[in-house]
């Protein structure tokens, strides 16, 4: 297989990361403060927008400052432990061969991507890590509101902006040569802007119009964005004028989102621009079978359903409305992503009713519904019952919170 | 000596400890006294409403059949919490096999809401409960005793628990405030045995609630109480639909979902209670139940209970509709 371009032409040093010029300055001021002993941050976070070259830079700094690197990113099990014993003796101990002076560089890479169950204690390990690091540590993620404040406070916070529309179409010139494409500059500018500040995709787009050809012209490029994925917003506006079963379907098939999360967007959207009642509950009817069918998908993993799922969130929703449509402004799924970012949460109550059921000879779900809102109630009001009950069920903090939160 | 440990949790600290302080079930509880006193079980079914005595009557039964040590002869399993049928058999199994701990003729399981099983992980108990039936009785917990296969039922011996009558609640509510040194008012008990349904647990837990707020249990304390339960915002949320304010009352949803970290079923539990109260015709008050009931259902079903909500304010919604054209 060929390899991808984005790797092949991927920068070997700090200098040639294009575009975040102040970037790489904080980054190797921070490396001096290394090399002299410990600096005042033993971290830094590399925070931006996809292909803004975060780890690729985490990447050339190793290599230029002769360290070896430990990378870990989040398809890794990041649990406590494993973070401990990875990161923790690599940012702790020296090198093997070098002794105390050589360093280690241990990249955490989509730092962000730290949590659910199967993260728990996660954030507590690199706190812990960072605390008692001897060696640079590197977090990477795409926003730095997404990791704890505890963790960025011990971070040195450098930020990659989006690449400009030039300092693309530059690489994009510089790959055309290495690779012996002679390219029109209009071509290569369609490619950046559409790239919006994405340097690896754009460099992903143009070896997709590019490889094989001597001579890259504007029309291949065009030829070549019509079969790409339209943007979903697009697709939401079509396919509420979509008026054959046809048309809507190839819709879903040009969003190239899995079902779960199609169903997010449409049902995130589409209300809000039918002005007829009769065709919002008509929509709903539809977007409640498709979701059955999405339920039966998960518990029972027959994929083989996927496809009514799909068909009935694109050509039955389009097709049940009859009414005029209202122009509204697109938004991502908000109720979709808040209910993700509540499953720690939901965990908590359910683990709760089951303390409370076990206790209480009952079940799960009659502790849930007849004793956690009872209990809230004391919780708020009478704080030395609250203590007993506590002490009696043994609750942690997360729990006695959510009774008193409730 | 040991000491008592402080009992905080009202349910657990007022739950009779032998057969006769069992409140409101004579009839079941002299014919399961005279099994305990004769010292011979068969298997038990037992059927009734929630919060009649069902768990405490086999606890009693325990008890006084194996004193003190009782825990070490009594297995308790729920079969709504326990996934599957093997992890009951399994678990059943590794506990029958062994005999029983001490001078005690036989162990006890108790299956709490045994309906929860399928007729196929029924007749697997059935063989179960054969298997073991030297060392082992059951006593079988459920609301419908028809739910409860043939081959069960001819093999142990039934009995009915009835619902809770407002004097049976009043009377135990009562023996509780004396322990507890509160006042709890004549309209307090009325509002608790309305409230509750019959159900002394719920009976019990809203009475602990409302005496957090005050000494003085009322009228006014319980209703608090049990609005905190039942969070007005349901309520809320459906007349906004009704008028087609369909995203506020998505938003109400929402806040209902997340930030009370309520579960979908309980709120569709209380949309069901809060549509007799809604300003919409009788006749179409039926209708609005028996849509709600299908989408609890599709929620058992389906992937998003966001989604299964929000399909029930749309319907609601456009019931609004038609109602004001």
């Amino acid at each position: 297989m060929l390899e991808p371009w984005a790797e092949k032409y991927q920068p070997r040093k700090l200098s040639e990361v294009v575009g975040q010029p102040q970037a790489i300055q904080a980054m190797l001021k921070w490396a001096e403060g290394w090399r002299k002993g410990k600096p005042e941050k033993p971290a830094t976070l590399l925070y931006g927008s996809a292909g803004t070259g975060k780890t690729a830079a985490a990447v050339a700094f190793a290599r230029e400052f002769g360290w070896d690197l430990i990378e870990m990113n989040a398809s890794d099990k990041r649990t406590f432990n494993v973070i401990q014993q990875v990161a923790g003796t690599a940012a702790t101990t020296g090198t093997l061969f070098e002794g105390a002076a050589g360093k280690r560089l241990v990249v955490l890479d989509e730092a962000d991507n730290v949590y659910g169950t199967a993260d728990r204690g996660g954030y507590r390990a690199i706190e812990q890590v960072l605390k008692q690091a001897t060696n640079p540590v590197v977090l990477i993620a795409n926003d730095q509101y997404s990791i704890p404040w505890t963790i960025r406070a011990l971070c040195l916070l450098v930020n990659f902006r989006r690449l400009t529309q030039d300092s693309i179409v530059k690489v994009l010139g510089r790959i055309c040569k290495a690779e012996k494409i002679e390219a029109e500059p209009l071509a290569l500018n369609v490619i950046a802007e559409a790239a919006r500040g994405d340097l690896r995709s754009a460099i992903n787009d143009l070896q997709a119009v590019a490889i094989g050809k001597r001579r890259l012209s504007i029309e291949d490029v065009v030829v070549y964005r019509r079969d790409k994925e339209i943007n979903i917003f697009e697709v939401l506006g079509q396919l509420m004028h979509a008026t054959t079963t046809k048309q809507a379907r190839e819709l879903l098939w040009a969003l190239d989102r899995p079902p779960e999360d199609a169903i997010d967007w449409i049902s995130e959207n589409v209300p809000r621009m039918l002005l007829e009642p009769a065709d919002l509950e008509r929509v709903y009817e539809v977007l409640s079978r498709a979701d059955i069918f999405l339920g039966r998908i998960r518990r029972r993993q027959s994929y083989g359903l996927l496809g009514y799922a799909s068909d009935l969130m694109t050509t039955g929703v389009a097709l049940s409305r009859q009414g005029q449509l209202k122009h509204v402004r697109f938004q991502a799924p908000s109720s979709g992503m808040l209910m993700g970012r509540t499953r720690a949460t939901r965990a908590v109550r359910d683990g709760l009713a089951k303390k409370v059921a076990r206790y209480c000879h009952t079940s799960s779900r009659e502790a849930r519904k007849h004793f956690l809102p009872y209990f809230s109630v004391i919780f708020k009001h009478d704080k030395k019952a609250a203590g007993r009950i506590t002490d009696k069920l043994e609750l942690e903090d997360a729990e006695v919170n959510y009774l008193a939160k409730f | 000596m040991r000491l008592v440990e402080a009992e905080e949790i009202w349910v657990e600290k007022y739950r009779p400890k032998k057969l006769s302080e069992i409140v409101g079930q004579d009839e079941v509880v002299s014919r399961l006294q005279s099994f305990v006193d004769r010292k011979s079980l068969p298997h038990l079914l037992f059927a009734g409403p929630p919060g009649s005595g069902k768990t405490t009557a086999a606890l009693c039964i325990a008890r006084e059949l194996f004193g003190d040590g009782w825990r070490q002869n009594f297995l308790e399993l729920n079969a709504s919490d326990e996934r599957g049928i093997d992890t009951i058999r399994t678990k059943v199994k590794d506990y029958a096999r062994t005999r029983p701990i001490g001078d005690v003729p036989y162990k006890i399981v108790l299956l709490d809401e045994s309906d929860a099983l399928t007729p196929d992980a029924q007749h697997a108990l059935r063989r179960t409960m054969e298997m073991y039936t030297h060392t082992c009785r059951f006593c079988l917990d459920c609301n419908y005793s028809s739910r409860i296969i043939e081959p069960i039922q001819s093999r142990c011996a039934i009995f009915r628990f009835r619902r809770l009558s407002e004097k049976d609640i009043t009377q135990y509510l009562k023996r509780i405030a004396r322990a507890e040194k509160l006042t709890l008012t004549e309209d307090g008990i009325k509002a608790i045995a309305y409230v509750s349904e019959g159900d002394m647990r719920r009976a019990t837990n809203i009475f602990q609630a409302a005496a957090a707020l005050k000494r003085k249990v009322d009228e006014k304390a319980v209703y608090e109480v049990s609005a905190a339960a039942r969070p007005e915002e349901v309520r809320q949320m459906l007349e906004l639909a009704l008028e087609g304010k369909f995203e506020e009352a998505r938003n109400k949803l929402y806040d209902l979902l997340i930030n009370q970290g309520l579960a979908g079923e309980d709120i569709l539990d209380q949309v069901h209670r809060e549509i007799f109260n809604l300003k919409v015709p009788e006749p179409v008050k039926v209708k609005l139940i028996d849509k709600v009931g299908e989408f609890d259902f599709r929620l058992t079903e389906g992937a998003s209970e966001r989604i299964q909500l929000e399909a029930v304010l749309a319907h609601f919604a456009l019931i609004g509709d038609r109602l004001k054209s």
